[in-house]
């Protein structure tokens, strides 16, 4: 029910149109789960805090659990939604559908992301 | 309807639970850390995997490889029901440089997820969960930890898996456990404590409540050995069959007379008596004609080393050597300070297990006594008592009082366990020292309650009666001398 795969192209779409930027340096996986009323919150909110930044920087991919429940193994996934970092490392994990944005927010500010506007 | 349980392995256990634990539903272990939950854990799923179903143990707190080796450690070949399909283990640890941080509600899918699959495509019947704490980490508002529980265990009835999930505690006493709400909603909840009681560690676990079915109520004493966990439940598993009434020689001519042919099979004797008043000498009697007549003998010293002891023995023209040679006669020494009574217990059983002694000497209980707590050696003791009736086997004891005593009060719990009873006591007469003897009791057989009068030389006891006009002649000596 989400398309999981579309932010990977969209990233690419924008390292070709960027070519100078490289790979995005920090890798998210958002882990979801088609019974959980909160995943769908969290797909929502993780899309619209990252239009805010440059997309070049930051790749997203969507799994859900519902589809493929062993592909939560490799990030040692309970809870649904999680948002992992899985690059640069070491891991993070963050928990929850991202009502409160904090976290992910100073995540990205830490690593230096810059602004979709350029005016970080 | 009486409800369905699993047998789990862990000696005693079964004894505990009344068979095991419930299929299909949820049992709850909670304990500090270091009282073995992982131990419990990890020989129950060896256990169901084994013998009743394949089994997913969710490892939070330790890797997949971590639970693995101390499997290993403990004789669990984990790896072997691994490859056989038998056992899956998922790991759900995170690294401890990487931090976990909420950022609004959440939910248990991501396990749930899981599991479901491991029951379609695993064919898995039983989750084991190590550990909740861990699991609910960092730890959610009280009521979405509630929320989260309950649905973990919702799941599992779901699914109609048999769970077995661990939780911590922070403390032995007050609280069940960390989280505070899983004991709620679990049919049977265990809890393992790892005390410390007079300078002694002491490990029990209790049955806290079991939904449904019938349970030992209380502690009962644990050790974790090199094969896992053992309990002691202190309740004699009836011996089926019809036990007939057959004596033995306690290897004294005048001891056979008072107790009207000797001692019965199946049975124990405890023997009283001040230092010095003949019980090892007594004890070394018992054990040499039970190991002459052929029988396995089983001597455990705990006053002096084993070179002593058996010199000792043989200076009285008691030797033991030949015997231990042809393997009848056992001598082990130990000292009771130096071992936990729970690993002096696994010993025993062991002991009992293997050797298969039909005979049991223990030389003293009062040195035991002496190196644990009241409360340690009562439920020592009456763990040996229990080890022996399940195992039907006759053992005499010694324990030493003041002078003067050996025939007054016996604790309770001590005259319980014993069959029958043995005062042996001197009082000095004018240039002599007087020793006696009593039955003080004998259940089911018939005996002398006449004193008789130990003579100590070199063939060791001379048990013979006192006449009446003796004994009289003897007390007024007494008055005078006092």
């Amino acid at each position: 029910m989400y398309a999981s795969r579309l932010e990977r192209s969209d990233v690419r779409n924008s390292e070709a149109r960027d070519s100078s930027r490289g790979a995005a340096r920090i890798e998210l996986i958002l882990y979801v789960s088609a019974a959980s009323p909160a995943s769908g919150r969290a797909v929502a909110n993780v899309r619209r805090l990252l239009r805010q930044y440059q997309s070049g920087q930051v790749s997203l991919t969507v799994c859900d659990l519902t589809a493929d429940p062993s592909c939560g193994e490799a990030d040692q996934i309970a809870f649904t939604p999680t948002l992992c970092k899985r690059q640069p490392t070491p891991p993070m994990w963050i928990l929850g559908d991202l009502s409160h944005p904090e976290p992910l927010l100073e995540l990205l500010e830490f690593y230096g992301v810059e602004t979709a506007h350029g005016d970080r | 309807m009486a409800i369905a349980k699993l047998t789990t392995g862990i000696p005693g256990f079964d004894i505990l639970t009344h068979g095991g634990i419930p299929e299909g539903r949820s049992t709850l272990v909670v304990g500090r850390s270091g009282t073995g939950k992982t131990v419990f854990a990890l020989q129950l799923a060896a256990h169901l995997a084994q013998h009743h179903m394949p089994v997913l143990v969710v490892g939070v707190e330790e890797s997949a490889a971590d639970l693995i080796d101390t499997a290993d450690g403990l004789g669990l070949d984990l790896a072997g029901l691994q490859e056989a399909g038998k056992l899956h283990v998922a790991d759900l640890t995170r690294p401890m440089e990487g931090p976990t941080v909420i950022s609004g509600e959440y939910d248990l899918y991501g396990l749930i997820h899981r599991l479901e699959a491991a029951v379609k495509d695993r064919k898995v019947k039983a989750v084991v969960i190590d550990s909740a704490t861990a699991l609910f980490s960092p730890r959610p508002p009280q009521e979405q930890l509630r929320n989260h529980f309950f649905q973990l265990v919702h799941t599992l009835r779901r699914l109609d898996v048999t769970g077995v999930i661990l939780a911590e505690s922070a403390q032995d006493y007050g609280q069940l456990t960390t989280l505070g709400v899983e004991d709620y909603v679990c049919d049977l909840v265990v809890i393992l404590r790892n005390t410390i009681d007079a300078d002694r560690r002491r490990r029990t676990i209790e049955v806290n409540k079991y939904r449904r079915s019938g349970h030992f109520k209380g502690e009962y004493p644990c050790t974790v050995t090199t094969r896992g966990l053992v309990i002691f439940p202190q309740n004699p598993r009836e011996r089926p069959d019809f036990v007939p009434v057959e004596r033995f020689s306690s290897g004294v001519a005048g001891l056979d007379e008072m107790t009207r042919g000797g001692w019965l099979r199946n049975s124990i004797v405890i023997v009283r008596g001040p230092t010095g008043s003949g019980k090892t000498m007594l004890a070394g009697l018992y054990a040499r004609a039970g190991a002459l007549r052929g029988e396995r003998v089983v001597y455990y010293g705990f006053e002096e080393p084993r070179p002593i002891l058996v010199r000792n023995f043989e200076v009285i023209g008691m030797t033991m050597t030949p015997l231990i040679n042809t393997g009848d006669l056992r001598i082990i020494c130990r000292y009771p300070e130096s071992l936990s009574l729970e690993d002096l217990l696994v010993n025993l059983r062991v002991g009992i297990e293997e050797y298969s002694p039909s005979l049991i000497v223990m030389d003293s209980i009062s040195s035991i006594e002496h190196a644990s707590s009241e409360k340690g050696f009562r439920q020592f003791i009456i763990g040996v008592a229990s080890l022996l009736r399940e195992h039907g086997r006759s053992a005499l004891m010694t324990q030493a009082v003041l002078a003067g005593e050996a025939a007054g009060h016996t604790a309770p719990y001590l005259s319980t366990v014993a069959d029958a009873i043995l005062s042996m006591d001197y009082s000095p007469i004018g240039y002599e020292l007087d020793r006696t003897m009593r039955v003080i009791k004998m259940r089911g057989s018939d005996h002398d309650t006449h004193p008789y009068r130990l003579t100590i030389g070199g063939g060791g006891l001379e048990v013979a009666k006192i006449s009446p006009g003796e004994f009289n002649r003897r007390v007024k000596q007494a008055q005078l001398t006092s």
